[in-house]
């Protein structure tokens, strides 16, 4: 069915993994060289989270319909009342709900 | 060395605990990979290498499709880069909250750097004590056994989520990172960085298509929270 060890794919794979390995360590080194972090720079950094991870959930609200919005608008509400997990474990038991009666 | 401020065998042992909420979501999606990458030419080492190099499941799930279809080899490493570009930002906002380290825990810390890694450490980061090694070392060797536990098993019971939509699969990582987003909602400027990121990736993402929402969101985000900063808040 597939060859055990295939050449390409093995370098494919460690360059890959070299490239993930610099993406890791780029950011870092390079903000290292610029110490001390003008207060404009720090504040791009601490947006980090809010900034890049919003994006992630960007194509879910684009390509999804009510069920996939109404599921996103209810773990949010859930996450003012519930612990993380179970506001996570109870939004993705909605949506299942949902999907399992034909939505 | 220079002895931690932290007892960090304390920290190691609390980062492990923390880890439990966010191997329901790294499991799943670690049978999935497994499953796509023998599914699309690749044997068990093979599969078992990309995830114990990359540890980074949409870049791993974007080389397996590419090189199913035949993509020429010399590209997918350029994609690969597109689809980990945001863990340069990653590594720029951890990177200092993790010094001082010495260079091999640095190295280690930034290999194991994910979205969680980076989103529950920038979070610890905000205790007056700051961010352990110790802590982050917890949670990412955790999720990283885990990711390599959950390839295996994709890879041994392929198909062993036959309708990834059925099971919710497909909501599982937008539900997880909606909420740690939300968990930020203290920061200055929430949100306007929010509207901003959300606002530049919606238009990216239906104009460009995807990986180029995510630099182009995260970015722009960035380059509004730096705009909108005022001065005195850095004196910390």
């Amino acid at each position: 069915m597939f060859s055990l060890l295939d050449t390409t794919l093995v370098l494919l794979i460690v360059v890959g993994g070299v490239v993930t390995l610099a993406n890791r360590l780029a950011g870092h080194y390079i903000m290292a060289r610029f110490e001390p972090i003008p207060f404009r720079v720090e504040a791009a950094l601490e947006a980090v989270p809010v900034a890049v991870m919003i994006t992630l959930v960007v194509p879910t609200i684009v390509d999804g319909g009510w069920v996939e919005w109404l599921t996103l608008f209810v773990a949010l509400l859930l996450s003012f009342r519930l612990p993380f997990i179970a506001a996570v474990f109870v939004a993705l038991l909605f949506l299942l709900g949902l999907r399992y009666l034909g939505y | 060395m220079s002895g931690s401020k932290f007892d960090e065998l304390a920290e190691f042992r609390e980062g492990l605990r923390h880890s439990i909420p966010f191997i329901l979501s790294v499991f799943p999606y670690g049978i999935v990979v497994g499953t796509l990458g023998v599914n699309n030419g690749g044997s068990p080492f093979e599969v078992m290498l990309q995830s114990a190099l990359f540890f980074a499941g949409a870049s791993q799930t974007v080389m397996w499709e590419l090189f199913g279809a035949g993509t020429p080899v010399w590209v997918i490493p350029l994609a690969i880069f597109a689809v980990n570009f945001r863990l340069v930002l990653y590594s720029a906002a951890i990177g200092r909250k993790l010094e001082p380290l010495s260079k091999p825990k640095m190295a280690s810390a930034l290999f194991l750097l994910q979205d969680i890694a980076m989103a529950v450490g920038m979070k610890r980061s905000e205790r007056s004590d700051g961010l352990s090694f110790g802590h982050y070392m917890g949670i990412n060797f955790v999720l990283y056994i885990v990711w390599l536990v959950a390839s295996a098993i994709g890879i041994v019971f392929g198909q062993l989520i036959e309708d990834p939509k059925a099971v919710g699969m497909d909501m599982l990582v937008p539900v997880y990172f909606l909420l740690l987003v939300m968990g930020f909602s203290n920061k200055p400027n929430m949100a306007l960085i929010f509207v901003v990121s959300a606002g530049v990736a919606t238009f990216v993402y239906a104009l460009v298509g995807s990986p180029y929402h995510i630099a182009a969101g995260g970015l722009s985000g960035m380059l509004v929270a730096a705009l909108a900063a005022k001065a005195e808040r850095t004196h910390v």
